[in-house]
């Protein structure tokens, strides 16, 4: 029997979800997350490579005049990704949450001037002008709180990421290692360097590149919550910036400011693995209602 | 790092002097190029032999600025990846480009190429728009305007940075 009562459940609107997009949207074109900010000065302190510090102290220029004049971080404003987490004791009110989140992104393209990147076909490819539709994912969670995280990412670096069904000769940690390291060194110079790196493994084909994009969701502070993934983190982030590619891929040891790896079961046959490259320009965003 | 100060138009004098890993600080016209503008200028110059605006000794920049809010010059204007140009660079350099700026390394083809006809790669530092739009003087868009942020935009830029990337067969990506 389904049972109509409302009176357990909170009340969220639609527009105040909307409203909070807009505004998450309009902070990460702007400004670098705190924790970016961070890596970047400490990596131009440890750079040694001459070219690879004055880009460096580029960066640091660029994320200082865009918050202060306001003025988009990088012209490829980005695609926007929203992963939306309900909680099962909420009820959504006042329209359709899809619509929210497309109204937010149209919203934010007009009114902070950025750019239109998203074509409404793969093969005619027309521009749609405001940016919509985002890639939407909705999952559900205990509690009455509604979290949105909001992604703003760039058309190169995720032109060089990867999805890939893997022989079961790779679930050893040195060769998925050596795997991993192949393909970021054949990609990460164009994906404007130093990276994020995000990585899915196991799940299926589909769902280990979310399992990738949701790796770029954390902070540089976090940890994984395995310690054998987190060490594995570790050695991964070290090896990428001994291969010397760099800032821009000009040289030095600032290849990568962060690995993430989002790991989850697989079938006994498979192994799904996804490497989601991000730019320096990791523009991300948790908001929660 | 060395650093040089050089002028648009590009001259055989001046591509003879720069050397790879130079810091270039580049002033003068710059015309922005992107996926959708390529196209039409390729189709453009082997319909008509010339585009619509001045290449000779010029230098295209592979970049679509984001829109400009009122009272600012552009918006945000990094270099985007040169690597999606390649297969329209020869025809460019044939029609008079010297120089090219973007971002990311070009095959050894573009490098022999761009030694063939004596021109220069260079890289500005990619997504850092912002810091770039400060060397911005003037914007005009000259052609496709209907392509928005794809079209052709006539850049006078004033000590804009750039690395040279690529010259006299040599290059920083290898």
């Amino acid at each position: 029997m389904v049972n109509s009562s409302k009176e357990n459940l909170r009340k969220v609107s639609v527009k105040v979800i909307e409203n909070a997009i807009y505004e998450g949207i309009v902070n990460i074109t702007h400004k670098l997350p705190e924790d970016i900010k961070k890596a970047l000065k400490d990596s131009y302190s440890t750079e040694t490579d001459s070219t690879g510090k004055y880009i460096i102290n580029q960066l640091i220029k660029n994320y200082e005049i865009a918050a202060k004049e306001r003025v988009p971080l990088c012209q490829d404003t980005g695609s926007i990704t929203i992963f939306i987490e309900i909680g099962q004791d909420v009820y959504l009110s006042d329209g359709y949450i899809l619509s929210a989140v497309n109204k937010a992104v149209s919203w934010a393209t007009a009114d902070k001037y950025l750019r239109c990147s998203v074509v409404d076909d793969p093969i005619t490819r027309k521009n749609n002008n405001d940016n919509t539709p985002a890639v939407i994912y909705t999952e559900y969670a205990r509690g009455d709180r509604v979290k949105l995280y909001i992604m703003a990412k760039g058309g190169g670096s995720e032109n060089a990421s990867t999805s890939a069904m893997l022989p079961l000769k790779y679930a050893d940690k040195d060769k998925l290692k050596e795997y991993i390291i192949s393909w970021v060194k054949q990609n990460a110079a164009k994906s404007c360097p130093p990276l994020v790196v995000g990585i899915g493994l196991g799940g299926t084909f589909d769902y280990v590149s979310v399992l990738a994009k949701k790796a770029l969701l954390r902070k540089i502070d976090s940890r994984n919550k395995s310690s054998f993934y987190n060490k594995f983190e570790k050695e991964l982030l070290a090896d990428i910036n001994k291969l010397n590619i760099g800032p821009m891929g000009l040289g030095g040891k600032t290849t990568a400011l962060a690995v993430y790896i989002e790991q989850h079961p697989t079938h006994i046959t498979s192994l799904p693995i996804a490497i989601n490259l991000d730019c320096h320009s990791h523009r991300v965003i948790k908001i929660v209602i | 790092m060395k650093e040089v100060a050089i002028k648009t138009p590009l001259t055989d004098n001046i591509i003879h002097n720069l050397n790879i890993k130079e810091l270039a600080k580049i002033t003068g016209v710059v015309y922005t190029l992107r996926d959708a503008s390529a196209v039409k200028l390729k189709e453009e110059l082997s319909r008509k032999k010339k585009a619509g605006f001045n290449l000779d000794k010029g230098v295209i920049y592979f970049c679509g600025p984001s829109p400009t809010q009122k009272g600012k010059i552009i918006g945000s204007c990094g270099p985007t990846t040169s690597k999606r140009f390649e297969d329209y660079m020869e025809i460019l350099m044939k029609a008079g480009v010297k120089g090219f700026i973007g971002k990311g390394p070009v095959s050894d083809t573009v490098v022999n190429m761009l030694k063939k006809h004596n021109g220069v790669y260079f890289v500005a530092t990619g997504g850092a728009g912002a810091y770039l739009s400060t060397f911005v003087r003037s914007k005009e868009i000259i052609a496709y305007k209907d392509l928005g942020p794809e079209a052709v935009h006539k850049l006078e830029v004033k000590d804009f940075p750039t690395i040279v990337a690529s010259a006299k067969g040599k290059t920083l990506f290898s």
